[in-house]
């Protein structure tokens, strides 16, 4: 130490510093009483505070005792403080509690740090269960060793209870959100839904995903959106809808609903946030009542309109209801009805007695008859129909029932019978006269088809599917089918030929009527082809629609040749007349132009001059005589008694005269026979036919005339023999036994085929027309056969090529 | 002097044409048929030849024309047709068969000694 060293001052200083020490000392001593006292205020308060509030406040041992807590814990546990002091936790808790308190506990002593227990339960000293929730913390002494905890507990039992109770009433209201048949949902004050139950979204078709695309206008027509939007105003004033509303609710597929709703305002937190409304569908019911109303309206309208009277009436004769046509039936006013007892109406009252009878014993009656009377007294025949009117106990109120006035039936009825008769009696005169007529149209059938089968025209009659109908004799002969074969075929089957064919298809295409057309028919083995000519005709039925299409076939293979002929005798008659002509013009020419031709030459031209003009007259005469006999006018015979035989010695010498190198014969009986003829006639017949004789007969060849009377029989049998051979011969008359003056011209010159023999009559026809050098105009023949016919006889020919031909004729005496 | 042969079956025509055409000019012969037309153009050699076309017998005007155009020693003969047949399909086939002139009857004779001076020049 170094207290040897320290000078006086230095003492002095340290007295100082022990004197302030001593004031310091007392000091502080005055500031422990005050900090005793202000601590034990401070307790004073802490205390008072304990004991103010409501939470318990508690400190236990390391262990676990009880060794401070405030009055609150008292009254949470039950136990009075004496009970209390030093009671261990585990004794009023339950085990779990017990336990769980045990590592909170552990855990603080551990960390150091507080810790709270949330929802423990104990058990309080009368036994009941409480919820506490507690905040512990560690408690140490003033060294810093742990001495215990101190901590405080809640009762949140009643909270406890509060919140499980929302939580069942949540999970029982989402329950019946979800589960309920009814519609549910939710939509925000400007309409916009914010949710809606399963049954809802079914109804209207949507997903739970569309929910919060949808608002009113979604499917609530414009009519109804001012319901919705009062109902919605509604809502919002008084907080709920006071009476149901229907809605017609368009659903997502168009379809509708309707559907009865009801609404309210939904809280959160005490302020509205939405409104929830219930939805119940009612489209069955609505429909029903639909139904139900359209129904009464027909039968209220049935009732009303009907034209027959009905009544409702009560069993005691009452008029309940009755409509306008029982008024008009009876002539009464509705009020005057209201007055009258239903006996009034009867003809005879005592009527209503056996009527009600009746109607109860049956329960209903059928068209019964029964007099009424109008209120004018007229009296009226009437069918009820009716039946009873039934109370709910059984008990008979009334009738109700249809009247039908059929006075005018009745004697309507007596005329009908009347007219029925007479119908009856008028009927069996149209039965027969229609039986007559029928019989009359089938005749006319059957006759038309006669006619149609056989003339000589061809015809086929096909219909609009081209099919054939009819084909008559001729068609089937002429293009070689049979009827039934091709009866109902198509065209196109039964028709070969192309031309007629094409053109019975083109007549069905354009739907044109007469076509006319020519076709060529191949002949078949010896049979030469055919020329046809064809007409086409739409036939059409009554209304203008096509029934089918009639083809004519005619045959013009002879007027062809006709034709044909007539311009080969135009050509011939022209060379005939331009031969003599030829001389008649040269040589007068030569006459007249020089003067060197003089003496026999001029006589000779002259004689040639005049020789041509008589040829020209003859061949003039020729054409006049079958013009005229072809003409319709004819010409009329000059018949007189003639001796034939005179006329055939007339004639014959003029022929030997004209060809003298033909030696000619004459074959007659020495009996002389008188004809009624005309005897010019019969000349120019002779003369036509010997005139063929020498001109196709050779100089020097025997030209024969028989003539003589023989009976027709056998000239008959000769035509038949003759008619075999191939020969011609003009149309057989039935004159059996009858008597005729028959001449024969016999010559033995270049003959005949059997196809020129056929022919010969045929106007025109030269048998050599090649032949130019043989003179004729084709006509000769043809006029020997119209003036025999005109004396109603016949002509025939015999001939034989290179032998020589024999013409026959006769003449009935 | 030049040559004419008349061609025709009928005595009239032939008499007629002869007539026409009788002068110190023509040295004028006659036949009646197409068989004998063709021997005598050829034995004399004829100039002209008027021609029938109906003839009687196997040929006719037509053929015998023919043959004496297809016969080089009678080729040369101008052929004149006669005939009464007027029509255009006749006188077509004459031209067919090589005749050089056509008359058709009745002809003018005046005319005729016209053409035969015309063709002979």
């Amino acid at each position: 130490m170094r207290d040897e060293e320290k000078p006086k001052e230095q003492l002095i200083n340290e007295l100082d510093v022990l004197h302030q020490r001593i004031a310091e000392l007392e000091k502080s001593e005055a500031e422990r009483k005050r900090a005793e006292e202000a601590l034990r205020e401070s307790e004073e308060k802490y205390r008072t505070i304990l004991e103010g509030i409501e939470e318990g406040y508690f400190e236990v041992d390391l262990a676990g005792n009880m060794t401070f807590f405030n009055d609150s814990l008292c009254k949470i546990t039950g136990f009075l403080p004496g009970e209390l002091m030093g009671m261990n936790n585990r004794e009023y808790t339950t085990p779990q509690t017990a336990k769980r308190m045990y590592q909170v506990f552990n855990k603080i002593y551990r960390t150091g740090k507080p810790e709270r227990i949330m929802d423990y339960e104990i058990i309080t000293k009368n036994g009941s269960t409480r919820v506490l929730e507690m905040s512990a913390s560690l408690m140490r002494d003033s060294t810093g060793q742990p001495i215990g905890f101190r901590g405080v507990v809640r009762d949140i039992t009643e909270r406890k209870q509060a919140e499980e109770a929302l939580r069942e009433s949540e999970e029982r209201y989402k329950g019946l959100f979800d589960r309920t048949l009814s519609c549910v949902y939710l939509h925000d004050f400007e309409g916009r839904f914010v949710d809606a139950n399963d049954a809802a979204l079914n109804l209207l078709g949507y997903t739970r995903e569309e929910i919060p695309s949808l608002d009113f206008y979604s499917f609530i027509g414009e009519e109804e959106l001012p319901t919705a939007s009062r109902n919605l105003e509604e809502i919002l004033q008084t907080g709920l809808q006071k009476t149901p509303t229907e809605f017609k609710l368009k659903k997502k597929d168009g379809s509708y609903v309707w559907v009865v709703t009801e609404a309210s305002l939904i809280y959160k937190k005490g302020n509205p946030y939405a409104v929830q409304g219930i939805a119940r569908d009612i489209t069955e019911q609505k429909l029903a009542e639909e139904a139900l109303r359209k129904s009464e309206e027909r039968y209220r309208s049935l009732f009303e309109q009907s034209r027959d009277a009905i009544y409702i009436t009560s069993r005691e004769g009452n008029f309940g209801y009755i409509n306008q046509s029982f008024l008009d039936l009876f002539g009464y006013t509705r009020e005057e009805i209201t007055d009258l007892k239903v006996q009034e109406t009867y003809a005879n009252p005592d009527d209503r007695p056996s009527f009600q009878k009746e109607i109860e014993q049956k329960g209903s009656v059928r068209d019964y008859e029964l007099k009424l009377r109008k209120k004018d007294g007229t009296e009226m025949e009437c069918l009820l129909t009716a039946t009873v009117r039934l109370a709910n106990n059984g008990s008979i109120l009334g009738y109700q029932g249809i009247i039908r006035d059929i006075t005018k039936h009745k004697r309507a009825d007596e005329k009908i019978k009347e007219y029925s008769k007479n119908l009856e009696r008028m009927v069996e005169v149209r039965t027969r006269r229609l039986n007559h007529a029928l019989y009359e149209a089938e005749e006319a059938r059957d006759r038309i088809n006669g006619i149609l089968k056989s003339v000589a025209d061809g015809l086929i009659v096909t219909d609009i599917n081209n099919r054939i109908i009819l084909v008559n004799r001729a068609a089937e002969d002429l293009l070689g089918v049979c009827s039934s074969e091709v009866i109902d075929r198509p065209v196109d089957f039964a028709i070969q030929e192309n031309t007629l064919r094409n053109r019975i298809n083109t007549t069905l295409d354009k739907k044109e009527t007469g076509y006319q057309f020519d076709f060529e028919l191949p002949g078949k083995d010896t049979k030469p082809s055919r020329i046809m000519r064809a007409r086409t005709s739409v036939i059409q039925g009554k209304s203008g629609e096509e029934t089918c299409i009639v083809t004519i076939m005619h045959d013009v293979t002879d007027e062809r040749e006709v034709d044909r002929m007539k311009t080969e005798f135009i050509s011939t008659a022209a060379h005939e007349l331009r031969t003599p002509l030829t001389a008649i013009r040269g040589f007068s020419e030569i006459l007249l132009t020089r003067d060197d031709i003089k003496g026999e030459e001029k006589r000779k031209f002259l004689s040639y001059i005049n020789k041509q003009s008589v040829n020209l007259v003859n061949i003039i005469t020729d054409l006049l005589d079958i013009s005229r006999i072809e003409s319709a006018l004819g010409f009329s015979l000059k018949k007189v008694p003639c001796n034939i035989a005179r006329i055939i010695n007339d004639v014959v010498p003029y022929f030997q005269e004209q060809s003298p190198r033909h030696i000619f014969e004459v074959v007659l009986p020495e009996e002389s026979a008188e004809v009624m003829v005309d005897k010019e006639k019969i000349g120019q017949v002779l003369e036509n036919v010997l005139s063929n004789a020498v001109k196709y007969s050779p100089e020097g060849g025997l030209i024969r005339v028989t003539g003589g009377l023989t009976m027709s029989d056998l000239r008959l049998r000769n035509a038949e023999q003759f008619e075999t051979e191939h020969s011609a011969h003009s149309e057989i008359r039935n004159q059996k036994s009858s008597m005729e003056y028959q001449i024969s011209i016999e010559d033995q010159g270049i003959g005949m085929t059997p196809g020129q023999v056929k022919r010969i009559f045929d106007r025109f026809y030269r048998a050599d027309a090649s032949n130019t050098a043989v003179p004729g105009t084709g006509l000769g023949m043809s006029i020997v056969k119209n003036l025999v016919e005109a004396h109603g006889g016949k002509v025939w020919v015999e001939s034989k090529l290179a032998k020589g031909t024999t013409v026959r004729f006769m003449i009935p005496v | 002097m030049k040559k004419i042969l008349i061609v025709d079956d009928q005595v009239e025509v032939r008499d007629l044409v002869g007539v026409t055409l009788r002068s110190e000019d023509y040295q004028v012969f006659q036949a009646e048929s197409g068989e004998e037309a063709i021997e005598i153009a050829r034995a004399e050699k004829a100039d002209l030849i008027i021609m029938d076309i109906m003839m009687p017998g196997g040929m006719d005007g037509f053929e015998a024309t023919r043959a004496l155009k297809n016969d080089p020693e009678t080729k040369d003969c101008t052929i004149i047709m006669l005939t009464a047949k007027g029509q255009k399909a006749d006188w077509e086939k004459g031209v067919d068969a090589g005749a050089d002139h056509y008359f058709i009857k009745p002809f003018s004779p005046l005319e005729l000694i016209k053409k035969t001076e015309e063709v002979l020049g």
